[in-house]
């Protein structure tokens, strides 16, 4: 049996490796940006496709094939971006002879699809933030959402009523041509949120396990920065009551590999909402990795591959400790966060103990414009939040990366901040008061007002909701 | 913002990179690239960033002060490296202030460059699909 890996940076160097341990070989999907990347070192054998440009390479479906065809590959390992949640990617693959390391087409049908996804929530009694196609003014702030879309450019953020027809129209436009789709939802925005999620890893007619949850709510410009897992105990307990019936439902849908529910805290309520469902493995899976001490990217090659799918489902999973994920970017902090491009010259990153970094780059790598900047992530476990955030920001602080700017003292200044190890910080925390407070500028009012802590002081609290997350839904 | 780096008390160098050690305690490692440019990390006693080809900018950008897309000059050079996504100038043609000329697409996020008075355009020097590097001369302008 062979893998071919169809991605890059470090989910494909995990990939490779994973393959590696479990005596499989691997071939890698290699463009010409990316061969001094580790990937090419790491492979079994390499796929070369003649052109770099997503479009040309990652996305098309043209060149997947081609690459199947040629290398003779049984599976496909999609990771993240790109086309993995795509229902296109898994019927491709099939026709082309091979099997997609993933869930099923009839399931991608309902879990990434947004509103199809929302009705399996409102199934399990969790409560969305829809609001009406044509909003009133007291659903404003809103934000528009393309059903097929993932994140950044397939959203839009509406402040007055007045501005929402012009994005709407726009949005629509982008999202024909990103995804294909101009299907459009309308959703409140929360100003003052918390953003969690919970990972679950299905095994298709054996059912679906829960493994523990995540908070990503560091984020910058709607995208992740550092996360960390388990959740707040309150938004863990809020979530507690729903998570069998999740697993039931998706249980249903046949769901396989890995898969994250996203939801959002709303502080001040404390109430739960449903975000959506992300099909595929996460950039920020290693949190949950460093909990339970599992390696998910096996898993997901584990259980598509029928390599001993059923004793990791009846394996005793346990969050324990804190764990927490720094993204390193190629971009510039002192510049507008502009990405950079470059050669890696120079890398020294130390790693102390309980921290791993998971690097898309070595030495003598380049950074092209062709893709996301994300050059790896820093992990980090600590027995307790603080000790987790403490190895993190002794990490970030020691780490030497040159020939490309990143965003190292940035993560490193967040993971120190009085207001996160305190974990007062909410979505909008960065933007808001802490790229503010660097620069000097005045905070808004709702920043300086003081924000309520999330609730770890309650260890108690916490062991209890976290022990009922081993349930697994049995079909 | 900027403070005066305190003394040098050691260096050590080796090749193509040298650490110093300052006399507060702090420490900085110094490499040379390619292009022969320094490039600095970015822990330094104060907390400072000295990182990227050796400015020692400040930590984060001033207060509204994003990157501008493009210049001002009578030449638009790239702001970033990019791939240019699309061409909406033609020679010869009259442009407002503001228009968007070009747009350059750099990891996912496009950069438009726009003319930053009502001009005319000489000469587009770039074509969609093409890599440029930053600073690269893209569209000039008649004044």
């Amino acid at each position: 049996m062979k893998v071919l890996v169809f991605n890059r940076g470090e989910i494909a160097v995990r990939a490779c490796l994973a393959a590696k341990k479990l005596g499989l070989r691997s071939a890698l999907f290699l463009t010409p940006a990316d061969h001094e990347g580790p990937a090419a070192r790491l492979a079994d054998e390499i796929h070369l496709c003649p052109d770099a440009e997503p479009a040309r390479s990652f996305l098309s479906l043209e060149e997947l094939s081609r690459a199947v065809r040629e290398t003779g590959a049984s599976h496909v390992y999609p990771g993240y971006g790109f086309l993995s949640e795509s229902e296109e990617l898994a019927r491709a693959v099939a026709e082309a002879g091979a099997l997609l390391v993933g869930p099923p087409v009839e399931a991608l049908r309902v879990t990434a699809h947004k509103g199809r996804a929302a009705e399996l929530a409102r199934r399990c009694g969790l409560a969305t933030l829809s609001v009406a196609s044509e909003p009133s003014a007291a659903d404003f702030p809103v934000l528009l959402k393309a059903a097929r879309g993932g994140g950044g450019r397939g959203n839009a953020f509406v402040e007055r009523p007045e501005q929402f027809a012009d994005a709407l129209r726009q949005l629509q436009h982008r999202a024909l041509s990103l995804f294909r789709d101009d299907a459009i939802l309308v959703e409140r925005f929360l100003t003052q949120a918390r953003h969690v999620e919970l990972q679950f890893f299905g095994f298709g007619g054996l059912g679906v396990l829960a493994l523990g949850t995540r908070d990503c709510s560091l984020q910058r410009n709607h995208q992740k920065v550092v996360e960390e897992g388990p959740a707040a105990p309150p938004v863990a307990a809020a979530l507690q009551p729903h998570v069998e019936a999740i697993c039931r439902e998706l249980g249903a849908l046949g769901y396989r590999g890995a898969g994250t529910v996203e939801f959002l805290w709303d502080v001040a309520r404390r109430q739960l909402h449903f975000l959506e469902i992300n099909s595929r493995i996460q950039v920020e899976h290693p949190v949950t990795e460093l909990l339970i001490g599992e390696d998910l990217v096996e898993w997901q090659l584990r259980e598509a591959l029928g390599l001993g799918a059923e004793a990791l489902f009846r394996r005793e999973v346990a969050p324990r400790g804190h764990a927490v994920e720094a993204r390193l970017y190629a971009e510039d902090p002192a510049q507008g966060f502009v990405p950079d491009t470059g050669t890696v010259h120079h890398l020294f990153l130390p790693a102390p103990p309980h921290c791993r970094w998971d690097l898309g780059v070595a030495e003598g790598s380049r950074v092209t414009p062709h893709y996301d900047p994300l050059l790896g992530k820093l992990v980090a476990w600590g027995n307790d939040r603080a000790e987790a955030l403490g190895r993190a920001a002794l990490a970030l602080q020691a780490a030497e990366l040159h020939g490309v700017r990143t965003n190292l003292t940035f993560l490193a200044a967040i993971v120190q901040h009085e207001a996160v190890r305190e974990d007062r910080h909410t979505t909008r925390w960065i933007e808001e008061a802490f790229l503010r407070e660097a620069t000097g500028a005045p905070l808004p009012a709702h920043v300086t007002a003081e924000l309520p802590r999330h609730g770890r002081e309650e260890p108690a609290a916490s062991q209890k909701s976290e022990e009922r997350w081993k349930i697994a839904h049995r079909r | 913002m900027e403070d005066r780096p305190p003394a040098l008390k050691h260096v050590l160098r080796w090749r193509r990179r040298a650490l110093l050690f300052w006399a507060d305690g702090s420490r900085t490692v110094i490499t040379f690239d390619a292009a022969g440019r320094a490039w600095a990390d970015h822990a330094t006693a104060a907390g400072r960033l000295r990182g990227g080809p050796f400015e020692r900018g400040a930590l984060f950008p001033r207060a509204g002060g994003a990157s501008e897309a493009g210049s001002s000059g009578p030449a638009l050079h790239a702001p970033v490296a990019g791939i240019v996504a699309r061409v909406h100038a033609r020679a010869g043609q009259d442009v407002a202030a503001g228009e968007t000329l070009l747009v350059l697409e750099l990891m996912k996020m496009e950069f438009p460059l726009v003319a930053p008075r009502a001009a005319r355009v000489l000469a587009v020097h770039a074509a969609a699909g093409v890599t440029v590097e930053k600073g690269a001369l893209l569209v000039s302008l008649a004044t």
